[in-house]
This record gives C-alpha cells, sequence and structure tokens, in this order.
C-alpha cells in the first residue's frame, strides 16, 4: 500500500510542476505595465520641482518598485536564446521600453550597437528635460516617442522631425546639436551594421535560484499570493472571504445530491426494465441535459421576482440581524440558498444515480449474488450487504472531482443568484482584469484537483486490493 | 459493431430504431439547415425586390459581399430596406437581421408586438431584447455560432484525440521501436531546428502573420527531425534498439490536461486573448477537449491490437500506419463518435457560457447565450429567459441523443 501511495506522488509531481509552469506564464502575459500601474497610485502626490528631477525621482521610483516585484530579474533557472541576446537583457526597464529594444535587438541583432544608442537617447531626454524649455515641449514629445518606438519608417520619421528641432534658425535647442548629432549618428550605427547571424547560434545560460519563477513559486508555497490590483486587498484574505459561501453553497449541494441518487440509483435497479424504472431514466436523461444557467435564468425569473411569484429573495446570502438566534440564521441562509442549491444538484443527481444504477445492474447479476440467493438469503441482506458496497466503487473515482467542485463548480450560479463567492469572485476579476486574483484560483482550483485525483486513486487501491498489483496504473 | 464507413455519418432518420433518435436526428437536420441558411431566413434586407424601377435581390448580394464575391455599390452601402417604400417586394420569413434595432417600438417589447411595418409578417414573434432587436431572428443567427463553435471545436479535438489515442492504444509503450541512434538524432534535429524556427526565426513573424509562421515552423521542424534520424543512423549503423514508451506519454500528458479546470482555463486564456476571433474560441476549446476522445480510441484500439485479424495484417506484411487508419481505427470508432457526440454538445454549453458570461465571444455574433444574458437586465422579459434557453437544451439534447443512439445501435 505504501509502496503505492509513493508510485502516485511521484507520479503527480510532473502534473503540479506543470500546473505550477502554466500559472506562471499566464501571469506574465497578462497585458499592462504591472510598476506603472502600481506607480501612478504611488506617485500623484509628488508634483513641483524641476521636470527633469521629476523624471529622476520616477525612474528611481521605477527602478525600486520593479525590484521589489522582482521584473528586473531573469525569467527562469535556465534560458535557451541566441548569440545575439545579452545575459543581463532582464535589466533594461521600463518595460515600455523593453519591448521596444526586444524588437530593435530581434530585427538587427547586435547589441553593443543598440546599447549606445539607447544610452545616447537617454543622455538627450536629460539634457532636454534640464534646459526645462517650453518651446522645446514637441522635441521631448518626439524623445518620449522614439523610446518606445522599434518600427524602423517611425523612429526615422521622429529622428528627422528632431533634426528640424535642433538645426532650425533661432532654435530653442542649438545648444544641444551636439547631443543629437551622437544620438543620430548612434541609431545609423545600429540600421546599417546588423550582425543577424547572431541569432543562429544558440546560447543556454544558467541564472541560478534568482529568477522570477523561483521567488513566485517561494512566495506561493509560504501562502502569499500578492495583492490585488483594483483593491489592493490580499489576494488570499479576498479568495478565502468568498470561499466560505462557495463552500457552503457547494458542500450542501454535493451531499444533497448524494442522498438523493444513492437510493435513487439502487431503487431503479432493483426495479430495471420496469416502466418505472423506464420514466425515471427518461426523466433523469432529460435533467442531466438541462443546461444549469437556464435553470438558474428561469428560477430567478418565475420564483424571484414581484412580476411573477415571489417567493425567493434574489440577491445574495441575506441580512442576519445582530441577535439572530442558530435557527432565524439557518433559516435565512436555506430560504437564499434554496433556488441556487437546487441547480446545482439536479444535475449531478441524475449523473450519479445513472452510475449507480449501471453498477448495481452488473452487480446483481453477478454469479456471487446468484450464489448468495442459491444459499437463501433474504433479499434485504443481498442487497444491501452484499451488493450495494460493491456497486459505490464508481463512486469513489468521482470522489477525485469533488474537491476542486466544491471550490470553483458554481461560477455561472453564483452569478446569477449574485452570491459572494468564489466563482462572481473570477468573473468580477475577469472583468477588472485583476490578475492576481485570477491565477491564484486557477492554480488552486487545478492543485485541489490532482490532490483530489490522487485521494480518490488512493482510496480506490484501498477498497479494491488489486489495483495496487497492475504495474501501470490507468484509470483510463 | 458494425464496420463504419463515411457515408454512415449522412444516415436518414427513418433507419434509426427508436423514436427519440429519429427525433434527435431530424432536429440535428433542421439546425444545420437553419444554421446554413439563417441570411435567407432573418435579414433586414428583402430577398427580391422591385424599387424605383429597378430590381435588387439584396440579401443574396449581401451573401455574396460577405463570401467577397462582390461589393455593395456606393448608392446602396446604407440602404435601410424595410424603410423604403419598395414597388414590389418579398421579404425572408423573418423581415428582421439580428443586430437590427427596432427604432420605432424600443426595447422590450413582448412576442407577438406588431412593429410600425409594413405587414403582419413584421411582427416580433418571440419579443425583442434591451435594444429592441428581434429575438427570434437572433436564435436563428445564433444558431451559426452554436454549431461552428460545436462542431468546429468536435473536429478539432476528434483530429487531437484520435491520433493521440491511436499512438497511446495501438502502438502502446513498446510498440515503437527505432535504434538509439536514431532516436538521438532526431532529438538533436528537433531541438535545432525548433531554436531556429522559433527563437532565431521569431523576427520572421513581425508582420504579424502568426498562423503561417507557426505552421511553416512545425513543417520545418518535422522535416528535421525526420532528417536528423536518418543522418543518426546513417553513423551508427549497429545501434542498439530502443522503444518509444508513447502509451505513457500520452496517458501523462491526459492526466495533466483533465488536472487544469475547464471553464477556468478558457475564462482566463479568453481573457487575456484581446479581439479574439471565433476560430480562436474554436481552437482553444478544441485544444482543451481532446483527452476524452483520446481515452476512448486508446481504450477501443488496446482491443482491437489484440484481435486476430490486425495479427494476419501484420504477419502480411502491411505497415503499421496503414493497418491503424484501414483496419484497426473504423472498427473502433463506434464509441468515439459517442463521445464525439458528447464533445459537441460540451462545446456548445460550453459556448454558451461564455457568451452569458459576456467574456470571449466578439461582440458582433448574435449567440444564445447572449440573448439569455440579458434576461438579467430586466424582470419583464420572461422571454429572454424562456426562449434562448430552450433553443440550447434542444440543442444539446439532440446531441446527447444522437450519441446514445449510436452507443445503442
Amino acid at each position: 500500500m505504501w509502496k503505492y501511495i509513493a508510485r502516485r506522488l511521484m507520479l503527480a509531481l510532473p502534473t503540479l510542476l506543470f500546473i505550477s509552469l502554466l500559472a506562471f506564464a499566464l501571469n506574465q502575459c497578462t497585458p499592462g505595465d504591472p510598476v506603472a500601474e502600481r506607480l501612478t497610485v504611488e506617485t500623484s502626490r509628488s508634483t513641483g520641482g524641476n521636470p527633469a528631477d521629476q523624471a529622476t525621482l520616477y525612474s528611481a521610483n521605477y527602478r525600486r518598485l520593479a525590484h521589489q516585484l522582482g521584473i528586473d530579474q531573469p525569467l527562469f533557472y535556465v534560458s535557451v536564446t541566441s548569440l545575439a541576446w545579452p545575459d543581463t537583457f532582464h535589466r533594461v526597464l521600463p518595460l515600455d521600453e523593453r519591448k521596444a529594444t526586444q524588437q530593435l535587438v530581434a530585427r538587427y541583432g547586435n547589441w553593443p550597437a543598440i546599447q549606445t544608442y539607447r544610452s545616447a537617447l537617454q543622455q538627450w531626454h536629460t539634457r532636454l528635460l534640464q534646459l526645462n524649455e517650453p518651446r522645446a515641449a514637441t522635441a521631448l514629445a518626439h524623445t518620449e516617442q522614439l523610446k518606445i518606438q522599434h518600427d524602423p519608417a517611425r523612429i526615422a520619421r521622429l529622428m528627422d522631425s528632431l533634426s528640424v528641432a535642433v538645426h532650425q534658425a533661432n532654435s530653442a535647442i542649438t545648444e544641444l546639436s551636439g547631443e543629437f548629432n551622437q544620438l543620430s549618428y548612434a541609431y545609423r550605427h545600429v540600421t546599417e551594421q546588423p550582425t543577424r547571424w547572431r541569432h543562429y547560434v544558440p546560447v543556454v545560460r544558467w541564472y541560478g535560484i534568482h529568477n522570477r519563477y523561483h521567488s513566485w513559486l517561494s512566495r506561493v508555497w509560504k501562502g502569499d499570493f500578492g495583492n490585488s490590483l483594483v483593491s489592493a486587498q490580499e489576494v488570499s484574505e479576498k479568495i478565502s472571504r468568498a470561499l466560505r459561501w462557495t463552500l457552503q453553497l457547494n458542500l450542501s449541494a454535493i451531499v444533497l445530491a448524494y442522498l438523493l441518487a444513492i437510493p435513487l440509483g439502487v431503487g431503479s435497479a432493483l426495479y430495471a426494465h420496469t416502466a418505472w424504472d423506464k420514466w425515471l431514466n427518461l426523466g433523469l436523461f432529460f435533467l442531466y441535459a438541462l443546461p444549469s444557467f437556464w435553470v438558474a435564468s428561469l428560477l430567478s425569473q418565475f420564483l424571484a421576482t414581484p412580476d411573477w411569484l415571489n417567493w425567493f429573495p434574489s440577491m445574495g446570502v441575506g441580512d442576519v440581524p445582530v441577535n439572530a438566534t442558530v435557527w432565524e440564521v439557518m433559516g435565512i441562509r436555506i430560504h437564499h440558498f434554496a433556488l441556487p442549491v437546487f441547480c446545482l444538484t439536479y444535475g449531478s443527481l441524475a449523473y450519479i444515480s445513472r452510475q449507480v444504477r449501471t453498477s448495481m445492474i452488473k452487480i446483481l447479476n453477478a454469479d456471487y449474488i446468484r450464489t448468495a440467493r442459491a444459499k437463501g438469503l433474504d433479499n434485504r441482506t443481498i442487497v444491501w450487504r452484499h451488493a450495494f458496497p460493491n456497486a459505490l466503487f464508481p463512486l469513489i473515482t468521482m470522489f477525485g472531482g469533488l474537491l476542486p467542485r466544491a471550490v470553483a463548480g458554481s461560477v455561472i450560479v453564483e452569478r446569477i443568484f449574485n452570491i459572494p463567492g468564489v466563482g462572481n469572485l473570477t468573473i468580477d476579476a475577469i472583468y477588472a482584469n485583476d490578475w492576481p486574483v485570477v491565477y491564484t484560483l486557477l492554480l488552486l482550483t487545478a492543485v485541489l484537483t490532482v490532490v483530489g485525483i490522487l485521494l480518490a486513486d488512493i482510496l480506490y487501491a484501498w477498497a479494491d486490493p488489486r489495483v495496487q498489483l497492475t504495474k501501470s496504473d490507468t484509470y483510463a | 459493431m458494425p464496420k463504419f464507413s463515411w457515408t454512415s455519418v449522412l444516415i436518414a432518420p427513418r433507419q434509426l430504431r427508436e423514436r427519440t433518435h429519429r427525433w434527435a436526428l431530424r432536429v440535428l437536420y433542421a439546425l444545420v439547415m437553419i444554421a446554413l441558411l439563417a441570411p435567407f431566413i432573418a435579414n433586414d434586407k428583402p430577398l427580391w425586390c422591385r424599387y424605383e424601377g429597378q430590381w435588387y435581390a439584396p440579401a443574396f448580394r449581401e451573401v455574396a459581399v460577405q463570401l467577397k464575391l462582390t461589393q455593395w455599390p456606393t448608392d446602396q452601402l446604407n440602404r435601410r430596406w424595410y424603410t423604403l417604400a419598395l414597388e414590389q417586394e418579398l421579404w425572408p420569413l423573418i423581415p428582421f437581421g439580428p443586430d437590427q434595432k427596432d427604432l420605432y417600438s424600443g426595447g422590450f417589447r413582448a412576442p407577438l408586438s406588431r412593429t410600425k411595418g409594413k405587414s403582419w409578417q413584421f411582427t416580433h414573434w418571440l419579443g425583442t431584447d434591451n435594444l429592441g432587436r428581434d429575438v427570434l431572428s437572433g436564435l436563428i443567427w445564433g444558431t451559426r455560432v452554436s454549431l461552428m463553435i460545436g462542431l468546429g471545436a468536435t473536429a478539432i479535438a476528434a483530429l487531437l484525440g484520435i491520433f493521440m489515442g491511436s499512438l497511446a492504444g495501438f502502438w502502446g509503450n513498446t510498440g515503437w521501436q527505432m535504434t538509439r541512434a536514431r532516436f538521438m538524432g532526431a532529438c538533436v534535429g528537433f531541438t535545432w531546428s525548433a531554436f531556429w524556427a522559433f527563437v532565431s526565426g521569431i523576427h520572421f513573424a513581425w508582420n504579424q502573420q502568426w498562423g503561417i509562421y507557426i505552421m511553416g515552423g512545425m513543417l520545418g521542424v518535422s522535416l528535421f527531425t525526420w532528417l536528423g534520424g536518418k543522418i543518426g543512423a546513417w553513423l551508427f549503423p549497429t545501434s542498439r534498439d530502443m522503444s518509444i514508451p508513447l502509451d505513457d506519454f500520452v496517458m501523462r500528458t491526459i492526466e495533466t490536461m483533465n488536472a487544469i479546470p475547464g471553464l477556468l482555463l478558457l475564462l482566463s486564456i479568453v481573457a487575456l486573448v484581446k479581439n479574439a476571433t471565433l476560430w480562436g474560441i474554436i481552437l482553444i476549446i478544441g485544444v482543451l477537449s481532446w483527452t476524452t476522445i483520446a481515452r476512448y480510441t486508446r481504450g477501443e484500439l488496446m482491443r482491437i491490437r489484440q484481435m486476430e485479424y490486425i495479427q494476419a495484417a501484420r504477419v502480411r506484411g502491411l505497415r503499421a500506419v496503414r493497418i491503424v487508419l484501414r483496419h484497426a481505427l473504423p472498427n473502433a470508432m463506434g464509441p468515439v463518435i459517442v463521445s464525439l457526440a458528447f464533445g459537441v454538445s460540451g462545446a456548445i454549453l460550453l459556448e454558451s457560457s461564455l457568451s452569458f458570461l459576456g467574456i470571449g465571444i466578439p461582440s458582433d455574433w448574435m449567440t444564445w447565450g447572449k440573448l439569455l444574458s440579458f434576461s438579467r437586465m430586466t424582470t419583464a422579459a420572461w422571454w429572454l429567459a424562456v426562449f434562448p434557453g430552450l433553443a440550447i437544451f434542444i440543442t444539446v439534447t439532440a446531441f446527447n441523443l444522437l450519441g446514445e443512439a449510436v452507443a445503442k445501435e
């Protein structure tokens, strides 16, 4: 048994690794600059002073925050790139300039020249800011555009307009012509001497544990999922608050489904192929096909509005008075949960009872049941002592799905009935581009699924020791 | 299980034994026809009309324009045909487009309400939504999206699933053998060409034609992998054999895919992709849902590969690929088609959920889920809660029943 458990655990490791990589990768693909988004809130107060000083302050703040968030670290332990990329490319900041520089490197492949160009551009920008000349506002705007531009035609146009601004008669910025000449010389160097062959030489670099994936994973391991981008709350706090309602909702639905489905399944197996069984089967089939979000819409339309029958509250989980007794609280909750729990129950009810029916029929035809009948046991003992426990075996495999369903099984139903649970949180987070919340939920649910499948397998092996003997465990 | 043939995909309903199954098939065919003919069933342009002494066929012209066969003449580009005093006219059955707002009567008109139109034909049989768009027309055009996503995603899932399932089921862990030198050569070829195609070559993809770029890259990579294997085998002809554990590989992949919550992953991917197209959604749903089909194919092929006629084919020296395609797969199709039918209804449900939540499905397509979600704007519009959901339910049930029919017959 222990050997089996150890082997299953070993098999689950690569899956967990893949899930963590997927959540991390999706997190990296999110649009927007996380540093700039946080910085706008932080530095909106610091106004006044020389624009050059302001810019220096902003970039210092940016670098500090980027360092805190680990944006200036390499992505992963190891990187496979080409000779065209320097091993310190991840230090290029801010992020929009990094993107433009990336395109330049991809196009020309001559990092030293690009680096010279970038520092010339920075030098030019700083001098322009130091001049603090109101007439140079256009030149300044064009310079800022130049920093995040990578398209050759656009860069050429911006360069031309800057050149005109510098060299025209009675220009406000004539004294910067030296810096500008350096800049345009550096850019010409980039475009005229590309080294594209460097792209075709592979380079494998090892960065060690100071990388973004490692620090993200170790933070997640400690239970720190970061802060929500919308409300600056901790993600774990937000989720645990929502989890309370979702767990109540889903667990009651699951328990109810099993309590109803097992007797139904056994009953229809005992009366198999009678008219009663046929009708029940048909009913369950249609119940299974009914989309829960349609049923939920219908119920909230017809049973929870003043226009029709106003039997149930349509919104939320209800307010509980301060000095309410336990029974009153339960009454309010049941009143609010009745419709959503119904919507979550009927589908799995149909599925589970069909499963129980199939396996019960198979077992009632088995040889050992015939033996039991032959030796004269009464029907009740046969059904409940001999057949029923064995008919529950397929249900063990379904246990694997229960854990993730308890957490993320009610996205749309929660949405329709306005229950402030995990599902509603997910949708709100997606609408608001609150990526830390979205990917934490994804990670959490995926890990719970792995754990659930693992538990189900171990439970199955414990209940049916034959499983441990098969060499490769393929529960297909 | 009778031998599968591709012509048997199009069965006449009367060939099915049970009445419910016959009806399911009829409903399916009707849905396909509605989806194909939507522009001629529900359109705000007449099929045929005479205006200022000229004959026009605007509905047909619209289809031709959408197929990029022709263009609108400039004077007809924004013409609102239903406002014109036409001399002679023949309208589609439902003379409303899915996006056409009823400006006269406003939103949330109850079923059977007449619009200030020309005749009794201009009745909103199933009412209108918040902007005064006709619900019946929306349902008819929504059939297109549902069937496109259901069938398209399942087609992709079937290709992937049957391929992976055959690899795992027919070849297993020991069926595919090659010399170590060939394997190493293929590995080197794969790594090297993948690097050149997708790391160094990334600057070829500037013009944003990612589809062509990725396809070409994959073609190149497979070519180089094959070539690398050849060179390896040629360099070390006496190398020992090894077997590729295809079954383990496929099963671990399936296990990993199953561990990821489908709806959540779909939601988070789709939310990332701004301006997703319908084809993108189809691709994502297809790639996420091949595992069930692969498992069924694998199970069937594991059973079939033990059979005597496969042994006989092997003894005759037929190539393995030919045995799989011509002899093994056609006999494995029964259970696979059952899973395909359930796959279609699953994909349709997924699409409806997405558009119900308003995430991912491009806004210029009218869908059933979207119509259903409008019912949450007001408590008075019961028709928005009933009819779109009924359409989803009927379609899903038809596909489920068909799956059952294949399983039974």
